[in-house]
């Protein structure tokens, strides 16, 4: 299993490595960058085009999911958790065409989390104040401070590494089961290596695909959760 | 040369977060907001036309209750006009017939007059007679001719003494 790759390094503060992540986000932004003009290429206000109904479809989906989620008071964060998601499922999907998932460095993700975590602080010390965000370190009771405490660090530990391990744990899988179909293929003497022509293709689906878009779910799940826990509700 | 598989690298961490707000930009700005100003539009549209139905509506109302207010005012008006044409029908009537009876008061009254004024001249033509065929005889008795003025007012006299009662009847 090798890390990603290092293109150049620039010689400035002690030198800074552009890796194939780096340059992987990029081509992502873009992807990002043309899907979006694609899709809402000559709106019309009655829709005609298949793009159009997709790209309404996926803001009323991620509208209603944040809705259903933080609450109405959180839509703000519908465009961010759109950036989110599409970043993850790209970032991931990106390997289907033979280029490394930018969610398989370590760096992406914790800088994701990271981002989430400041959302939660930020949004808890703005609605309950200093002393409101302090006080809810004592919460339910105070015998939690300690492992509230902990759980600053924790949460976004926890979702970086969930995201991260479960994408390079499904390529590693991946690799390690191509290795093995080719070992499988030249032990029973096939002609052609048969068997690493199908079968990865469909273990691929689930490990490199269905994983993919389940991170990114759970991931964008996980930081709607936490924001909107540590704010007021909407009841109130 | 590659990176380690598992690492921290701080300026990794940076390059990440400002190619995630540059993700966030762009599909804000190319997807997610000309989708929603599209809802807008659309909603807009919706309610555009919504309101002008309700206008539309709130016109037609005004208009039948209009209808209506005039209908009744007309029918009003009508009764109207067929009240006062019957009372004026009834005022000239009244005032014909009045008119009638006054001429005919008139007439009968004028006719009166007139008799009374034939009366009056037959009487005064009659007592000239007399008076003339008094003095003749007078005349014829005495033989002898009478101061005419003095005995015709004497005769006269006699006759206004006699009573007009008496010669009319």
């Amino acid at each position: 299993m090798e890390g990603p790759r290092i293109y150049f390094t620039i010689p400035i503060f002690g030198g800074i490595n552009v890796n194939e992540t780096e340059v992987n986000l990029l081509i992502v932004t873009l992807l990002l960058l043309v899907v979006s003009l694609i899709l809402t290429h000559k709106m019309e206000k009655i829709p005609r085009k298949k793009t159009q109904l997709l790209a309404e479809k996926i803001v009323i989906t991620i509208d209603n999911l944040v809705e259903s989620t933080m609450g109405k008071r959180y839509m703000a964060f519908a465009p961010y958790m759109m950036t989110l998601f599409a970043s993850s499922v790209f970032g991931s999907l990106i390997s289907l065409v033979g280029l490394r998932s930018t969610t398989q460095d370590f760096n992406t993700t914790l800088c994701w989390a990271l981002v989430t975590a400041f959302f939660i602080h930020y949004i808890g010390f703005k609605s309950s104040g200093f002393k409101g965000y302090l006080h809810s370190f004592a919460e339910p009771i105070a015998v939690m401070t300690p492992i509230n405490m902990i759980g600053i660090v924790t949460t976004p530990m926890s979702m970086a590494l969930r995201h991260f391990g479960n994408v390079l744990g499904g390529s590693a899988i991946m690799t390690l089961l191509y290795s093995a179909f080719a070992g499988v293929s030249s032990m029973i003497h096939l002609p052609i290596p048969a068997l690493q022509v199908g079968v990865p293709a469909i273990l691929s689906l689930y490990f490199d695909f269905f994983g993919g878009c389940m991170q990114a779910f759970i991931f964008c799940m996980l930081t709607m959760v936490y924001i909107s826990n540590v704010g007021p509700s909407d009841d109130s | 040369m590659t990176e380690s598989v598992f690492s921290v690298n701080g300026w990794q961490l940076v390059f990440t977060l400002c190619n995630l707000l540059l993700d966030y930009f762009i599909l804000k700005k190319f997807l997610y907001n000309p989708v929603k100003k599209m809802f807008a539009l659309r909603q807009k549209e919706v309610e555009d036309v919504y309101a002008k139905a309700d206008e539309a509506q709130t016109a037609a109302i005004t208009m039948k209750t209009q209808y209506e207010e005039k209908m009744a005012s007309a029918k009003e008006e009508a009764d109207e006009i067929v009240r006062s044409a019957t009372g004026r029908a009834q005022l000239r009537s009244d005032a014909m017939i009045a008119e009638a009876r006054d001429s005919a008061a008139d007439i009968i009254k004028r006719a009166g007059e007139q008799a009374e004024i034939e009366k009056k001249q037959a009487l005064n033509e009659v007592k000239n007679q007399i008076a003339d065929i008094a003095l003749q005889a007078a005349e014829t008795v005495i033989e002898k001719e009478l101061d005419a003025d003095s005995h015709r007012r004497m005769i006269d006299d006699f006759i206004e003494s006699v009573g007009e009662d008496k010669w009319q009847s």
